[in-house]
């Protein structure tokens, strides 16, 4: 563990800029296990993520980082078996103990997925669709529509066609509308699950961009199979395999410090063996 | 590879030959059925259309005197259908949300298996039970004489029809993939937004056609409903009072094909109701097939 997260935050202030030793963790993680049934994925992992930037999570197929993801914002609670112990803090707030309301949390938590998902209605319809429990003015609606769809790119794309069927779009189109839906919510943490999986080359660049501006004021959580994109994006870089944690830290110090053969033959070979 | 692609597969062809000439013949033969059985039904129907005063759109129905009033069977038929669709599709739709929202899939697959046995049952069965119990029942709580009644009819129609709708319902729900669910719960939407919101839409048709489809085999059903309905060859009065005693196409034809002489005019008025009851139920069916294919086009 490193010493930045020693300190438990309690009260985070939104706009803290530092990104230097100081700065605050935006999840903290301790003690985290998660099983299927009886089947221990992760055990007792601990790890803290920074505020703001992009952290990677790395690893190989089936080491449970899509697992972890999925516990931050707490969807898997409705997958069958599922289930952890340890605590998950979010901006100094635990997921299970402080939000009663699970959907406070997931509103709060954004997550977009692999695979593009728009629901089968229009482009404004998709990005209504988190909207709905605020209540909002239709002008005021329609502003943070805007907004998120600039965000997200999008908007020059989509502006005079807002009632299209939002599966007319690209996926690379289609993952960004997630990206804009999730948006609108003005979430202080994203989670991305290999979002760039299934999109071609140049949409996933247009997404890296998009997730580096992004992670100005939001904190980002991307599990990534490409080290390339890696390289590209991220801020901190966590290692996992096989439901621990490998090896972490800066970009720099990953690519070129690494101190765990294991992360070494990752990085270079995309290969583990554990 | 290449020794197996230069080698012509043993004897492939002729079975293949074979095979595809069976296959033909099986489906020309399986068309011409049912183009027989319509063709049967329409001539048959002859008589009684060319007979001046039928009275088909009457009430009376007395074949010793050339009436054949029609009406009563076709709004019995209808009333029934009507009756069952109302027991069943709420408490059909409600039970599909519940077993496709619950998260053990071992208890899904219970209720589904269950839902499936209950489909395979006989209707006779479902008749006896009806003449036993369910009609004792209703007379009790109306206060009737007997409970022979075009609502027991439709009550029990809707208990036989019940398992269809259930399952084909929850298949509707179940096959929305699972992702849309996923994304929807990740904006922080409430349960039943998810399921109004995101599910719904997209299985609405398939709900659609699955109760097309147990309605089809409400008005299709015979035995259950001769034995419950009370066989009274009159419009309730007034028009839809479900506690007067009825007569559906199915239960006519049930009780009386076996005393019509072939031929007769009164044969062929019962055939004639049958071709407007398969009329009913292949409009049912296109309808519900065009419902069910539609089903997952939009993703
Ligand atoms: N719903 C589930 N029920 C039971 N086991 C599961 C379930 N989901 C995942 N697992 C198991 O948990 C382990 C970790 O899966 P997870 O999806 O978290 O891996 P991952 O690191 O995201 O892999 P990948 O990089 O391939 O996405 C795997 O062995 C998987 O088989
Ligand atoms: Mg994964």
């Amino acid at each position: 563990m490193t010493a930045e997260g020693s300190a438990p935050q309690l009260t985070l202030v939104a706009g803290s800029k530092s990104r230097s030793e100081a700065s605050p963790s935006a999840i903290q993680i301790e003690g985290f296990s998660a099983y299927y049934g009886k089947n221990c994925i992760i055990s007792d992992l601990s790890l803290i993520i920074p505020d703001k930037g992009v952290t990677c999570l790395l690893g190989p197929s089936g080491t449970g980082k899509s697992t972890l993801l999925r516990w931050l914002n707490r969807i898997n609670e409705d997958t069958e078996n599922a289930s952890f112990a340890g605590r998950i803090k979010i901006l100094g707030r635990d997921v299970m103990r402080d939000y009663p309301d699970v959907t406070e949390l997931r509103r709060e938590i954004g997550m977009v997925f692999q695979q593009p998902c728009v629901f089968p209605c229009s482009i404004y319809d998709n990005m209504l669709m988190g909207l709905r429990n605020f209540k909002l003015s239709k002008s005021e609606t329609r502003n943070i529509i805007e907004t998120s769809l600039k965000q997200a790119a999008l908007w020059d794309e989509v502006a005079n066609r807002l009632e299209a069927p939002a599966t007319s779009l690209s996926l690379g189109q289609q993952q960004r509308l997630c990206i804009a839906r999730a948006l609108a919510l003005k979430p202080k943490v994203l989670l991305f699950d290999e979002p760039t999986a299934s999109i071609d080359p140049i949409s996933s660049r247009v997404i890296e961009d998009l997730v580096m501006s992004l992670s100005e004021n939001i904190s980002i959580v991307m599990v990534t199979h490409n080290i390339a994109q890696t390289k590209r994006i991220a801020d901190h870089v966590v290692f996992m395999c096989d439901g621990k944690i490998v090896e972490q830290g800066s970009r720099s110090h990953m690519f070129s410090l690494a101190t765990c053969d294991k992360t070494r033959t990752y990085i270079t070979e995309e290969f583990c063996d554990c | 590879m290449s020794t197996l692609a230069a080698m012509p597969p043993k004897s492939a062809p002729q079975h293949g030959d074979a095979l595809k000439a069976y296959c033909q013949i099986s489906a020309i033969l399986s068309v011409l059925i049912v183009a027989l059985i319509l063709s049967t039904l329409i001539l048959q129907s002859g008589p009684v259309l060319s007979l001046k005063n039928s009275g088909m759109f009457s009430t009376h129905w007395n074949p010793d005197a050339g009436q054949y009033g029609m009406m009563p069977m076709v709004f019995g038929s209808v009333f029934v259908m009507i009756i069952a669709a109302i027991v069943a599709f709420p408490i059909g739709l409600m039970t599909a949300i519940y077993i496709s929202e619950t998260r053990s899939s071992k208890l899904r697959r219970f209720i589904k298996s269950v839902l499936e046995l209950l489909t395979g049952i006989p209707s006779i069965v479902y008749g006896l039970i009806g003449v036993a119990y369910l009609n004792i029942w209703v007379a009790e709580a109306f206060d009737l004489q007997s409970g022979r009644i075009i609502l027991t009819a439709g009550i029990l129609l809707g208990i036989m029809i019940l398992p269809t709708f259930l399952t084909l319902t929850e298949d509707a729900i179940s096959t929305v993939p699972a992702r849309f669910r996923e994304n929807a719960k990740a904006l922080g939407l409430y349960r039943h937004e998810i399921f109004k919101l995101t599910i719904l839409p997209q299985a609405k048709s398939g709900i659609a056609g699955a109760g097309l489809l147990a309605i089809g085999r409400a008005l299709g059903e015979t035995m259950a409903v001769m034995l419950v309905i009370g066989s009274l060859d009159r419009l309730p009065s007034p028009l839809f009072n479900p506690l007067s005693s009825g007569q559906t196409i199915t239960s006519k034809l049930g009780r009386e094909v076996g005393e019509s002489a072939f031929g007769s005019a009164h044969f062929s008025a019962l055939v004639f109701m049958s071709l407007i009851l398969v009329s009913i139920t292949i409009v049912l069916t296109i309808i519900s097939q065009y419902f069910l294919s539609r089903k997952n086009t939009y993703v």
